[in-house]
């Protein structure tokens, strides 16, 4: 489903990702660990397509990112790590404008709306202005917008910040769900005890470079993940 | 603590303008800073110029009545005028709707503290547009007069008082505003509504003192009487300039607790404004069936509503609409006396054939009123990755900003043309060419506005006046425009022998509409790059 070959992305002389190769298969969810500063989210935007790079190649389900953005990014949906959504729109509207881009039809986009409104209880407040949101109500509507149109692969930068107990809860529950039907998720997390649990593969990166790559159980060995993660980091 | 909040906010205001580039958020070079420098100086003297020749045409008749002191205070009460014009579409939102005030407010800083350091904000902006009218006048004064001292320290330290006085009322008219806006619902449409209310209000009282001061020219001794009694502090100012040191320290002192009572008064409900939500009653969200929509049309209403929502936004960018829907509607209630005005001033044949390239100028000049590109790139903020991360080609999202431009002026712009054209007679083929003139004209600085923008982006402010209203693409969309209609008259006054007006006037819409079909190009291209690169 993601395949990151060799990904270089540079800031003027400074490498924030080099030479990272990456393979997420379909059905995977893919944790990715790393200190702050480490390239996650340099590399979690190189894939939506929103970062350009200056190495390697980013695939997703076969199409490249540099080639053939739009391909890509119809398969994708990224959520940021502090979704500065469309302040100026109602949630209501905002779920509709991103319909309307990935042309999710109205009878499909009005029950989706409904039952992940719902799962999430934000229904209710889907007429407020999104300025009127709290950062956990904010999140819970770019969870739900990236889940409308139904994308293969999710990217999610740190989804759990802000999130209260019961709607991190659920959101674990879709990830799974989302990946049991065949798509794949990527995402950047500092709470390893949420990446040990919901996580098939996991993703070491230190200072932009891929250090441990594989399923959790390769990663980890005996050992807790914490343990792993910081005697790597050490 | 107050050095610390100050350094912030003129960090904000110049610093990622002159010495930061908004893009990269590189120090600028050397070379940078003194281009950007050069750009402002550029735009000050043009307009030191424009308001030193109204400043000369009062200067000559009042010296020679010897009423010196009177020029001084006509021209403080014109610098105050366009402070408070300068800088009162932005005041409701750089007093009250910053993004940091929850930051600030949470920490151990006194809510006056945090008003005083964004009244001076707004004192510096109001200090620029009356140091534009002000000390040209001195320069005017001095070439008339001559120079002498203290005179010439006092009328250049004047502008100091001047700019506080101007701010004390914007900052009232902004506070008025406030305090309706926090009780009703729809807050963009009353702030819009109300401040377009109270200026009109405020200009109606300063047009009127106008006229009755005016009137009474012919009588020095009325005129004198009124300004001691009713205009004491414009008379101080009148006297201050003169070299009086009595009345320089009143005028300050005037001026001064004019700006501290604003302080005051705005500081006792300066919490409760900044955090008031209560016109903000929770609507619960009723399931409506979807109306699907086409992408094009998605990212239209998308800007769309960018535009509706902010109230800095319409009033600073958008103004142009409101003045050109009213332009035609009071032109043909007045049209005998607008008609007989053309007769007097175009009375031969030869001078008729120049009406529609001056009616041209004179819409195209309206239109420079609406700017609504020249920021829109720079509003997307911190919300870039958004469109950035969604299926969409670039060329796209730029188009719909292009297009609102062109909606919300063209529309206004053909209507103007079409009533002008027809108050004034002019033939068929005449009236076509001004609206297509016109048109032309919008299109070109609708492409110009958003080029500037994608080559001179400020995505990371805490306030929308800050890309709005203090943003060099604003200011070089206004005055850049204003120079090449200027030129685009000048050219022709020069050429009048060989080209018909009409013929120039075709010219001027192909050149206009070459400039747009260039742009466009860029955009699409090297523009489009540019934009993705910003997030």
């Amino acid at each position: 489903m993601l395949k990151i070959e060799h990904l270089t992305k540079k800031y003027g002389d400074k490498a924030a990702v080099e030479d990272l190769s990456l393979h997420i298969r379909p059905g995977e969810i893919c944790g990715f660990i790393g200190h702050n500063g480490a390239g996650k989210t340099t590399t979690l935007k190189s894939v939506a397509g929103i970062l350009s790079f200056d190495g390697g190649e980013i695939y997703v389900n076969g199409n490249s990112v540099k080639t053939d953005p739009m391909k890509t990014k119809r398969d994708i949906a990224y959520i940021p790590d502090n979704p500065d959504l469309y302040d100026y729109m109602t949630g209501i509207r905002f779920l509709n404008f991103i319909g309307d881009i990935f042309g999710v039809p109205a009878d499909v986009r009005q029950e989706k709306i409904r039952s992940l409104g719902d799962t999430f209880e934000l229904t209710k407040d889907l007429a407020q202005p999104i300025s009127a949101y709290s950062h956990g109500m904010k999140q819970k509507l770019a969870v739900i917008s990236a889940w409308l149109h139904d994308p293969k692969l999710i990217l999610m930068d740190e989804p759990f910040v802000g999130l209260d107990p019961k709607a991190s809860h659920i959101l674990k529950e879709q990830m799974r769900e989302h990946c049991d039907r065949g798509g794949a998720i990527f995402f950047s997390t500092h709470v390893l005890e949420v990446a040990e649990k919901l996580c098939d593969e996991v993703a070491i990166i230190k200072q932009g470079r891929l250090i441990r790559e594989g399923t959790m159980e390769e990663v980890r060995g005996d050992e807790s993940l914490e343990s792993v993660f910081l005697e790597l980091e050490d | 603590m107050l050095k610390a909040l100050y350094q912030k906010q003129f960090l904000e205001m110049l610093g990622q303008n002159l010495f930061r580039d908004r893009r990269t958020g590189k120090a600028r070079s050397r070379g940078g800073i003194i281009l950007f420098s050069l750009l402002y100086v550029v735009l000050f003297l043009t307009f030191a110029f424009m308001f030193g020749s109204i400043a000369f045409s009062l200067c000559t008749p009042l010296v020679e009545a010897g009423l010196d002191w009177l020029y001084f205070a006509l021209i403080a009460l014109l610098a105050v005028a366009l402070g408070v014009f300068g800088s009162v579409f932005n005041t409701y939102a750089a007093l009250y709707r910053s993004k940091d005030n929850d930051l600030l407010l949470s920490m151990p800083i006194p809510p006056s503290a945090i008003l005083l350091v964004k009244l001076t904000s707004i004192a510096l902006l109001a200090f620029l547009f009356v140091s534009l009218v002000f000390w040209p006048a001195v320069v005017v004064y001095s070439i008339v007069v001559g120079v002498s001292f203290p005179a010439l320290l006092f009328q250049i330290l004047l502008v100091i008082p001047l700019s506080a006085v101007s701010t004390a009322l914007t900052c009232l008219l902004g506070w008025l505003v406030a305090l309706i806006a926090v009780r009703v619902k729809n807050k963009t449409f009353w702030t819009v509504a109300l401040t377009i209310v109270f200026l009109a209000v405020y200009y109606y009282i300063y047009g009127s003192a106008f006229r009755i001061l005016s009137s009474l020219l012919a009588n020095v001794d009325k005129v004198s009487a009124v300004f001691r009694s009713w205009l004491f502090p414009l008379y101080a100012v009148g006297e201050g300039a003169l070299g009086k040191p009595l009345y320089f320290i009143l005028a300050v002192l005037i001026a001064s607790a004019a700006f501290a009572l604003t302080w005051y008064i705005l500081s006792r409900t300066y919490i409760r404004i900044a955090t008031d939500n209560r016109g903000a009653a929770k609507t619960v969200y009723r399931e409506k069936r979807a109306k699907v929509s086409s992408v094009h049309s998605a990212l239209l209403r998308r800007e769309f509503r960018r535009f509706t929502s902010s109230s800095v936004y319409m009033l600073n960018c958008g103004l142009g609409i409101l003045i050109m829907l009213l332009a035609p509607i009071a032109g043909l209630i007045k049209m005998g006396t607008v008609r007989d005005l053309l007769g007097m001033f175009f009375q031969s044949a030869e001078t008729r054939a120049v009406i529609p390239l001056v009616l041209a100028l004179l819409i195209c000049l309206l239109a420079t009123m609406n700017d609504i590109t020249a920021p829109s790139v720079s509003l997307e903020g911190r919300s870039l990755w958004l469109v950035r991360s969604l299926p969409v080609r670039t060329q796209d999202v730029l188009s719909a900003k292009l297009r609102l431009h062109v909606i919300l002026t063209a529309i206004p712009v053909a209507l103007d043309a079409l009533v002008f054209c027809f108050i004034a007679q002019t033939s068929v083929p005449e009236a076509l060419l001004v609206l297509a003139s016109s048109v032309a004209f919008v299109l070109f600085t609708a492409a110009a506005g958003l080029a500037l923008n994608i080559l001179m982006p400020n995505l990371n402010w805490t306030n929308e006046a800050f890309p709005v209203k203090q943003s060099p693409v604003v200011l070089i969309m206004i005055f850049g425009a204003w120079f090449v209609l200027a030129v685009i008259g000048g050219l022709y006054a020069l050429l009048a022998g060989i080209l018909s007006p009409l013929f120039y006037l075709l010219l001027v819409a192909v050149v206009f509409l070459l400039g747009f079909l260039l742009l466009l190009l860029w955009l699409r291209r090297g523009g489009s790059k540019r934009f993705e690169a910003l997030a």
